[in-house]
């Protein structure tokens, strides 16, 4: 690339505010070499971020000159500088990287030569999820730039736990905690620090992600008042109205009377007959009024044992959602957020 | 035994017994009692009215009732009235929802004496008894009156009765009225002369039941 068109591509990127978009830097000569980066004076930002990386900055300065020595030398063609520059800012913030959108192709290029020197983990990303200590686990995706071994452990108050491991890792790595201590009790709640690990022969790199994990008690299952889909039905059904009571009544009397009249002494004359016609009236009046009366209710045999199997399903339902009640209020509910604070 | 201590020994043993059987029914009967009453030959009658009382108790299939009357007899013609008392005890046991074999006794007190022949008898039959709502019920029974004995003498190769009856009540039990038909026939005879003796009685009373 020659140099105008590197001037051109910094010109464009100093234009739409690429570099200064990086923080506000204090110190003087990291605000000199950015802005003479933006004069297009090269050789003065280039010995302005050197003057700067030599005395005490801090971090995100740090980053910023190496990021604004990486665009340098890039512009410049100083290809091997340029990638010095963009592994030493790798190293200090991994996930930090040119915007292809805003960024030329070749400074992205550059940045991209550079990852593929050093062994860095990126990208850490610890899924928020709740679940049942024992029954679950967290899954936690990184990117490795080179392949190597992983280890990930969990550090916290008085605890130092390995979580996973991965003898060789590349490219995208997915990993996963059970939140559970080696007896198996759940990891106790409170802010830990995800400890990544990666090594390749004699490079080594480790990067941190704060986790919080919280307790709750397990959601507990309601009892069942009664079975989707089935109701109880009525055990007792009033009939239709009918004429039993009078014909019963009808029958009864035509008995005793009849067995009466027939059986009397002929021999003692006619009785006035008085106390059967009285009674006899009463008990076909008391059968015509019944009659005319709403039957009682009457017991419906298969609907008693329909509801009496309905009631011993719900039961035995309600005594296993019971039992598995009882088995989830001594579980806990672990909850894992990314993050140091709620 | 006289009808006043009967009566006293029926409430005694209903007072000693309902506790062991509150689960069950018990009922107290208060009744008015008409009667007509024959023997010997036709024209010989008498009518007369009087009261009752008596108990009923219900043990799952056993049933006891007692009962009592008391009746002035006022006799047709010159004849003498008499005063009748007849106490009836029956024990049932139900073969079927509806049907009960009943047997049990009876005493029938005359005043004055030989005014008309006092009767013992024993009882066999049967006790039907149909609800016809929750709230009524009707019954008949009937019985075989097998060799009764007269404190004036005589035999009786045939003796039987019928009943007929219907109660109506409040649902729970407590409170029933009841109305009830009863005929007894005794071919009583006296040195192979025939002597019988029938009744017709009817009963209208109301129970209280727990």
């Amino acid at each position: 690339m020659s140099r105008a068109m590197g001037r051109t591509i910094l010109l464009l990127s100093a234009w739409i505010g690429v570099v200064p978009a990086r923080g506000v830097a204090q110190d003087p000569n990291l605000a000199r070499a950015r802005q003479a980066y933006q004069d297009l004076d090269y050789t003065t930002a280039i010995v302005a971020a050197r003057r700067a990386l030599a005395g005490r900055i801090t971090r995100e300065e740090r980053i910023e000159a190496y990021e604004l020595l990486g665009f340098t030398y890039g512009a410049l063609d100083s290809t091997r500088r340029a990638v010095e520059a963009f592994r030493e800012l790798i190293f200090l913030d991994p996930d930090r990287e040119p915007d292809v959108q805003r960024v030329s192709p070749r400074i992205t290029s550059l940045y991209g030569s550079a990852l593929g020197q050093v062994l860095v983990v990126r990208k850490i990303r610890v899924d928020s999820t709740s679940f049942v200590a024992g029954l679950g686990r967290v899954p936690i995706q990184l990117e490795m730039t080179r392949p190597g071994r992983v280890l990930a452990r969990m550090t916290g108050e008085g605890l130092d736990l390995p979580v996973d491991s991965l003898s060789l890792g590349s490219g995208s790595v997915r990993l996963s905690w059970s939140g559970l201590l080696p007896d198996s009790a759940p990891v106790p709640p409170g802010s830990y620090q995800l400890v990544i690990e990666a090594s390749a022969g004699r490079d080594r790199f480790a990067a941190v992600h704060p986790v919080r994990v919280s307790h709750s008690p397990v959601d507990t299952l309601p009892h069942l008042t009664s079975a989707p889909g089935y109701t109880e039905q009525p055990e007792m059904v009033r009939p239709g109205r009918n004429w039993r009571p009078l014909g019963v009544a009808t029958l009864y009397t035509a008995i005793a009377s009849g067995a009466s009249l027939a059986l009397e002494n002929t021999t003692l004359g006619s009785p006035t007959r008085r106390e059967i016609g009285g009674v006899s009236f009463a008990v076909i009046l008391t059968g015509f009024i019944m009659s005319l009366k709403k039957p009682d209710p009457v017991p419906v045999p298969a609907n008693i044992l329909y509801n009496q199997l309905l009631r011993e399903e719900l039961a035995r339902r309600n005594a296993e959602i019971a039992a598995r009640n009882a088995a989830r209020r001594r579980q806990v509910l672990l909850t894992v957020r990314s993050g140091g604070t709620r | 035994m006289t009808p006043r201590l009967a009566m006293l020994a029926m409430m005694g043993v209903a007072s000693v017994a309902s506790p062991a059987l509150s689960a069950q029914t018990v009922r107290f009967k208060l009744e008015g009692v008409g009667l007509t009453y024959q023997e010997i030959a036709d024209g010989r009658e008498g009518d007369g009215g009087g009261g009752g009382a008596g108990i009923e108790l219900r043990l799952q299939r056993l049933h006891l009732d007692v009962r009592s009357v008391g009746v002035r007899v006022l006799m047709k013609g010159d004849q003498a009235d008499f005063d009748l008392q007849q106490v009836d005890v029956r024990v049932g046991y139900f073969l079927t929802e509806f049907l009960a074999l009943e047997v049990g006794g009876g005493r029938r007190y005359i005043s004055p004496d030989f005014a008309a022949p006092e009767v013992g008898f024993v009882r066999i039959g049967f006790y039907s008894e149909n609800h016809i709502q929750r709230a009524a019920s009707v019954w008949v029974r009937g019985a075989y009156l097998p060799d009764p004995q007269f404190n004036t003498g005589g035999s009786a190769d045939l003796s039987f009765e019928f009943a007929l009856g219907v109660g109506l009540g409040t649902t729970n039990g407590r409170f029933r009225v009841h109305a009830e038909y009863e005929f007894q026939r005794i071919d009583r005879e006296v040195n192979l002369a025939a002597v019988p003796l029938q009744l017709s009685l009817a009963r209208l009373g109301i129970g209280f039941g727990f």
